[in-house]
């Protein structure tokens, strides 16, 4: 600190606020541009699903989970039908899982496009942003072509997928896969090289490893402090470990490291993309499951790799077509805990760049 | 909650999860099997044989109905090895229950043994469970109990366990984990503030979705969105 | 500095590329064939199951029927709450008649909440267009698909889809 002692002010951030992705509000008490405290306020989009979803049918269930993570619902579809999947012991035909696995890829590196895009727009980058925007773009056309809508997709059942891809849609995968790799390199011309951009970044924002674990962190953020933990090498789920693909960890736990490796968890998604459109199988598209599900009686308890981290259901059944009580792990909701850690001692400019980083959906923080 | 009496119950809830778990045709030879260890409390070995006793069990009521499944068989021996480790840690009466759900061992710990139970399991480098996965809190209104579940992984091990605490619905209080998992903080916030769970210790218990003043705890099964209306112009202060 | 001409370069590089925007109103997207937009209903298919109010996940759906002479039943009103209404597609999915369906359609705002509650004749007249009966919508709809069907044999593609 300076010679200079100046008066502690509030500042309110949010819940209005361009650069807090949604209706977040942090309250940060500064000294001068230092960050002294810091109290994230979360809960302005609760719309309650952990308790609507008591009283639906595990099929209306699935639209809701569309709006938590609301630029990665494929996965959170995923979530929780494979939680009822795993509760029921239930085969997905080979068709449904390919096409579950290229569209789950797919979504992912939208998701990540999206964060690259309002990450760098965040600090100040325009253009990158109208990039992301464009690839983001042709990756939603292509779900709006296979189920009909371009965020709120409901595509995933119980038991398989609810449409087939419609003649032509795999061969266009294959051809954005590749168009999508070879736009990779450009990304890291664009930014990655950027003085500015990672005099901002760099060792701003650091998640010790300890920290990371100690506060239940996962996905990127986690694997950004060096710790390798991904879900579909370390729990594998559907049918991931028939691919080839690495696991892209940090070292440093910094911002620029989760930034990083967002660009390189898209080269591989899209390496799964490509390896899973070369042997999509024929056949049936969903499993034999009854029209109405019953879960029998019980707790079940499945995480699968979302865009975030961990994305989780729980599941308490009492053997009803209801669930007794359905709680969702929001990866989102977990990882901001430690935002109030990250910021103090922190100035005021780097408030956007680590916020920015730990990489919040306000619709899955509130859920 | 006196020990004594918890025991008894647990033995009868313990019974009849098995039978919900394992089929009705187990339900003969599970007791046989989970008595063992009762009696052999003393012994502090009993490491694999739960495990070895239970295999020729679940092989014998095949007959009558599905056998029961091979993974909770082995999820629930890890339940009883960790109930084993923990008692002679801490002393009889911390596990009220084991079990186990597909994969996953399950044990219910003692209320009053919970801050003290998920230490020993975070600390002692044979379970190193620090990573945790899941909280999350349900309320089962027959039963009279709220039940808080903790998902936790043993990255050293590679191994994922559930330990559940329960503690009663008028008077729901637990140890705040805060201290040992800071990832547990707004988790537990969440908690309070939709089932009312009052966890001491905890640095900032406050509500998290709804405001200050909401009236009531949303996912109590006995919430209703017309008895519990709103207090109008809340504004979190 | 380096890097930064280099970030330069690849923008400078982008002006010779195609422009990708369009100009909204005037230009409008071409919506794909499965595409979940605002409902059309058909009186006439419907047979007062009351499937699709049941699975609805928001409960928009209300509807009541008579039944005829005949002893069949008919729809007397059928109406949709956009307000609340997710266009998630299960009543589609659900009806044994195919009397609901969705069209690409997906203008729909307003300025009151009233004018967002559709009734049945709205629906039946987005299903309709601009034609005068069902028969006349539905045999335009057969011409357009074997046009389809007839342009897919031509390019090679086999025709159809499943939506
Ligand atoms: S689309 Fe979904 S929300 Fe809308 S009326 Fe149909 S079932 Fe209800
Ligand atoms: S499901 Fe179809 S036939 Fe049945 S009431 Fe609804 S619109 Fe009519």
């Amino acid at each position: 600190m300076c010679a200079l002692r100046s008066e502690e002010m509030i500042l309110n951030v949010g819940p209005q606020h361009p650069s807090t992705h949604g209706v977040f509000r942090l309250v940060v008490t500064i000294d001068g541009e230092q960050i002294v405290d810091a109290d994230p306020v979360v809960g302005y989009l609760h719309r309650g699903t952990e308790k609507l979803a008591e009283d639906l049918q595990y099929v209306q269930i699935i639209p809701y989970t569309d709006r938590l993570d609301y630029v990665a619902s494929m996965l959170n579809n995923y979530a929780l039908c494979h939680t009822v999947e795993y509760a029921l012991d239930l085969e997905v035909p080979a068709r449904a899982e390919y096409l579950r696995i290229i569209v789950m890829e797919l979504q992912r590196v939208a998701s990540h496009l999206l964060f690259l895009g309002t990450y760098l727009l965040d600090l100040g980058a325009m253009s990158p942003f109208l990039y992301a925007f464009q690839e983001r773009e042709q990756i939603i056309m292509l779900f709006n072509e296979i189920c009909g809508a371009r965020l709120t997709y409901n595509y995933m059942r119980v038991g398989g997928v609810q449409w087939d891809a419609p003649p032509g849609w795999i061969e266009k995968v294959r051809d954005f896969t590749a168009q999508m790799q070879k736009k990779v390199p450009m990304y890291h011309q664009l930014v990655t090289g950027n003085e500015i951009f990672l005099n901002r970044v760099r060792g701003i924002g650091v998640i010790s490893q300890e920290d990371g674990i100690a506060y239940a962190m996962s996905g990127i953020n986690l694997r950004s402090t060096g710790f390798n933990w991904d879900l579909r090498k370390n729990r594998p789920y559907s049918i991931y470990d028939q691919f080839e693909w690495a696991v892209p960890v940090g070292k440093n736990g910094d911002c620029f490291d989760r930034y990083f490796i967002h660009l390189q968890e898209i080269e591989q998604s899209l390496n799964i993309v490509a390896q899973a459109v070369e042997r999509v199988p024929d056949g049936p598209i969903i499993g034999k499951v009854p029209k109405l599900v019953r879960v029998p009686a019980g707790e079940y308890y499945r995480g699968i790799e979302g865009a975030r981290g961990e994305l989780g259901v729980y599941l308490v059944s009492d053997g009803k077509d209801k669930p007794y009580r359905l709680k969702l792990r929001r990866p989102s909701f977990v990882n901001l805990q430690i935002l109030r850690k990250l910021l103090i001692g922190q100035s005021m400019a780097n408030l956007i760049a680590i916020l920015g980083a730990v990489d919040i959906v306000l619709g899955e923080v509130d859920a | 909650m006196p020990d004594d009496v918890t025991e008894g119950q647990a033995e009868r809830t313990a019974a009849e999860k098995q039978a919900v778990a394992a089929k009705p045709a187990a339900t003969d030879a599970k007791p046989a099997a989970e008595a063992k260890p009762a009696a052999t409390d003393a012994k502090p070995v009993a490491e694999a044989k739960p495990a070895a006793e239970a295999k020729p069990a679940a092989a014998k009521p095949a007959k009558a109905a599905p056998p029961p499944d091979p993974r909770v068989v082995a999820a629930t021996a890890v339940a009883e090895q960790i109930k084993a480790s923990l008692e002679r840690a801490l002393g009889p009466g911390v596990v009220d229950e084991t079990g186990a759900f597909k994969d996953v061992p399950q044990l219910v710990i003692a209320s009053g043994k919970w801050l003290a139970a998920a230490r020993f399991l975070r600390d002692e480098p044979e379970h190193a469970y620090t990573y945790v996965e899941l909280f999350a809190g349900t309320d089962y209104k027959d039963k009279g109990y709220i039940e808080v579940a903790l998902y936790v992984q043993s990255v050293a091990n590679n191994r994922f366990i559930n330990l559940k605490v329960r503690t009663p619905r008028d008077d729901a209080k637990l140890d705040s984990l805060t201290g040992l998992f800071p990832g547990v903080n707004w988790e537990e916030r969440e908690v309070y503030d939709l089932l009312g769970v009052v966890f001491t210790g905890h640095p900032d218990l406050r509500r998290i979705m709804m405001w200050e003043g909401w009236n009531g705890y949303p996912l109590r099964k006995d919430y209703s969105p017309f008895e519990n209306i709103p207090v109008k112009g809340g504004n979190g202060s | 500095m380096f890097g930064i001409f280099k970030g330069l370069g690849v923008t400078f590089g982008q002006m010779t590329k195609k422009k990708v925007t369009l100009q909204y109103p005037d230009v409008r997207i071409n919506m794909p064939e499965r595409y979940r937009g605002i409902h059309q209903f058909i009186p006439e298919l419907c047979i007062v199951c009351n499937q699709c109010a049941r699975i609805c996940p928001t409960d928009c759906i209300s509807l009541s029927g008579t039944r005829n002479e005949d002893k069949k039943l008919r729809i007397d009103t059928y109406d949709i709450n956009f307000e609340i209404c997710i266009l998630c597609d299960l009543c589609v999915e659900v009806c044994p008649t195919e009397a609901i369906l969705m069209t690409p359609r997906f203008e729909l705002a307003s300025y009151t909440r009233d004018e967002l509650y559709k009734d049945m004749e709205w629906l039946y007249g987005n299903h309709l267009g601009e034609f005068g009966s069902h028969e006349q919508a539905m045999a335009a709809q057969a011409a357009r698909e074997a046009e389809h069907a007839a342009a897919a044999a031509a390019n090679g593609v086999e025709p159809g889809g499943d939506s």
